[in-house]
């Protein structure tokens, strides 16, 4: 049979046709694939909770499922790609009933307008949470240009942990857990609980290190020392202050002029407390758990040190929000779990942060966690970073310069000065 | 005159034209949609959560010029591509050779080699970070075990690429060393013979066979490479966090700040467009002089 006779121009046509067809509706198929909606008593509750903290987030979810007849699907990613996939949903209009930011991120979010103004449902209504539960600091921090959009699920703070066995090797007292010790205080107890064994000249046990990310431990000395990033408009930049100097100095000072504390790199300091090779490091009430379960010697915690004029800490919380594009009818449910966590706030601090309600810090179950205590302790001198629309980029700028200073590759004069500039920058094109 | 030659249609044709549509109706979907949107946006300010659209016209382009972050991102990714894609291949190539050679257990040797290749980039990213670690990683463990003093390979900024680099070429050239090795294997064993005749040593036959019969193979490798490197993201991201001080902050990683961390969706567009500019320009003088001249043997 030949090529010819087998061909036929209005077969092939209708294959072209079909090939056409099926194309699109290949490409409608994958285009309505998220398309779904979800029965109106089933809800998705997004976190971060991905370490110890989402532990004490199963038992409280059902609780929750079993008292209110709902279900919930708790959708725990790690932080750094959860922002992604929230950014996503949220924008295909399919957001999680309930989600959670820092409120660092509040800002950005609400000005963008991905997040529900709540001030009707929530601070409307007293029987919500009461207004004179509320701890008006951390409440205050969930508000943008006067509106609510989020309800504070905790605060959390920095801390100065310490090793007792240490300590008590080098027969010094334990910092207290309710006052500060000064900055002076620090650089001698960490002197004396430094220790060389090979004798090298560099010390096997630090004595100190700073922990975390460097903008929290910044910040903090940057308040103490009564600076700030951000002028009280937040439209000038004000971290190259003498304050902002003298904070950044001492930080460095404590690596090389006092030999108290090495070079920051990576997630060093975490693994050296728990190995017993730091005495001293700041931290987050966050790794309370991790510390409880990992460590091998007895430790303890105490508030900050005060290095500048003034007490201060930094701080941040988690914030429970809804999305503007959750469809009015899931609202109210989300609504529910919601104050259901608020209310929980107790329970929720055995993951080792600090609620954010008056009845609940008064709690004598919540007293009981003596470990808690140096935390709460500085509730009155708690600092949050800017609620700027730019914060986290702003952020982002800065601690990068702050690293080089610490790690000698830049003098702290230089280090600010790139910094602020670098802010500047960054105003300057979100007032444009 | 001869009758002009009709395209016909055949049964098989249009079966053949069948299989496509999956193919097209995804690359229809992931590629052409997306790339035709992208470039709409580019030319807009866009809030990515309210839809709230502003054309702002060429704005987003000329904006780089006043951006610092952009300059260091692209000069950083310059020098990450040109280190990456050299150091990368000669060590594939080197490695293609050695397995070419005939050397004993010479399956167990590629499978080692190619294994870092099927690890998910978050495990090497995890590993490797381990190994950098500046006080108790095993490399500056050997460091001092041999008199050398510490580096501090991930918070020093002049190590920091390098030390992005290393990890790369560690995880990826078992990839390219297989497409080499298939490249030396497949030039005819007559040549090398009829070279042996003509008195050319090892080096020469080098030279003057295999390079030459390898022309596409190189072309290949080095362009996919090319492409690959000024794509680097997920390394630096996982690694070093774009730092220290932005030493090895990427083109890709300032995309990506720019688009889900700071919500400036279309100059992340336009920053996507400029650099699928720039790749394309690379890569198409790079394959022109690298199949200039035909080699006939």
């Amino acid at each position: 049979m030949s090529n010819a006779r087998r061909s036929s121009p209005r077969g092939a046509g209708l294959y072209a046709v079909v090939s056409i067809g099926l194309t699109i509706g290949f490409c409608a198929c994958l285009c309505g694939c998220g398309a779904k909606s979800r029965p109106l008593d089933e809800l998705q509750y997004w976190n971060g909770f991905t370490g110890p903290d989402g532990n004490i987030t199963e038992p409280l979810i059902r609780d929750f499922q079993a008292a209110s007849g709902l279900r919930v699907e708790v959708q725990k990613m790690p932080w750094s790609t959860y922002f992604d996939k929230l950014i996503a949903a949220i924008a295909a209009g399919d957001p999680p009933d309930l989600f959670v930011l820092h409120f660092s991120e509040l800002a950005a979010y609400a000005e963008m307008g991905a997040l529900l103004p709540l001030d009707d449902l929530v601070d409307a209504d007293d029987s919500f949470v009461p207004h004179a539960d509320r701890i008006e600091s951390v409440w205050d921090r969930c508000m943008y240009e006067e509106r609510r959009y989020g309800v504070p699920l905790d605060v959390h703070m920095l801390g100065l942990y310490y090793n007792k066995d240490l300590f008590d090797r080098a027969g010094l007292p334990y910092p207290s857990e309710t006052e500060p010790i000064t900055g002076d205080e620090l650089i001698a107890l960490a002197k004396a609980l430094n220790v060389d064994e090979d004798g090298d000249g560099e010390p096997d046990i630090w004595g100190f290190t700073f922990g975390g990310a460097p903008f929290r431990n910044f910040s903090s000395l940057l308040w103490q020392f009564g600076g700030d990033l951000l002028s009280p408009g937040l439209d000038e930049v004000t971290i190259d202050s003498p304050a902002g100097h003298a904070a950044l100095q001492w930080m460095v000072d404590c690596v090389e002029k006092h030999g108290i504390s090495p070079q920051p790199e990576g997630l060093d300091t975490w693994q050296h407390f728990l190995q017993g090779r730091v005495a001293l490091f700041t931290e987050g009430c966050w790794v309370l758990n991790g510390i409880k379960q990992n460590a091998k010697f007895r430790w303890g915690v105490a508030p900050l040190f005060v290095a500048g004029e003034q007490p201060a800490v930094w701080a941040s919380g988690h914030v429970l929000c809804l999305s503007r594009n959750l469809p009015e009818a899931r609202r109210a449910n989300a609504l529910r779990l919601m104050r259901y966590l608020s209310d929980t706030g107790v329970t929720w601090s055995t993951s080792g942060m600090i609620p954010a309600r008056h009845s609940q810090i008064t709690d004598p179950t919540f007293q009981a966690d003596a470990l808690l205590r140096p935390f709460v302790a500085q509730l009155d001198h708690v600092r949050f970073e800017p609620d700027s629309p730019v914060g986290i980029e702003l952020r982002d700028r800065y601690e990068q310069s702050i690293v080089t200073a610490l790690t000698g590759l830049a003098p702290v004069d230089v280090a600010l000065d790139r910094a602020a500039s670098r802010m500047r920058r960054v105003l300057a094109w979100w007032e444009e | 005159m001869p009758e002009p030659r009709r395209r016909v249609w055949t049964r098989a044709r249009a079966l053949n034209a069948l299989f496509l549509v999956p193919y097209l109706a995804l690359f229809l979907v992931w590629v052409i949609a997306p790339a035709i949107v992208g470039l709409g946006l580019s030319l807009t300010e866009w809030s990515i959560f309210t839809g709230e659209m502003h054309f702002v016209g060429l704005r987003n382009y000329l904006r780089v010029f006043q951006d610092d972050l952009f300059l260091r991102s692209l000069a950083n990714t310059l020098y990450y591509t040109a280190l990456s894609v050299i150091l990368g291949n000669a060590f594939s190539l080197l490695m293609a050779y050695g397995l070419a050679r005939g050397i004993r257990g010479k399956l167990v040797f590629q499978t080692i080699f190619f294994a870092p290749v099927v690890l998910s980039i978050g495990v090497t990213g995890v590993v490797w970070g381990w190994l950098y670690n500046g006080d108790f990683g095993l490399l500056n463990y050997w460091l001092e075990s041999i008199g050398l003093p510490r580096v501090h390979w991930l918070s020093n900024p002049r190590w920091a690429m390098i030390s992005v680099i290393i990890m790369v070429i560690w995880a990826g050239a078992g990839f390219n060393m297989m497409i080499y090795l298939a490249g030396m294997l497949n030039v005819p064993r007559g040549l090398y013979e009829a070279a042996q005749l003509d008195g050319a040593n090892a080096w020469q036959q080098w030279i003057y066979v295999t390079i030459p019969l390898m022309k596409y193979t190189f072309a290949f490798t080095l362009t996919v490479s090319t492409i690959g490197a000024f794509q680097v993201f997920d390394q630096p991201y996982i690694l070093t966090g774009g730092g220290p001080d932005y030493a090895t902050y990427t083109l890709v990683y300032h995309i990506y700040s720019n688009g889900f961390r700071y919500f400036r969706i279309g100059y992340a567009a336009a920053l996507s467009y400029l650099l699928a500019l720039l790749i394309f320009g690379v890569v198409y003088v790079q394959y022109r002089l690298l199949t200039r001249t035909n080699v006939e043997y």
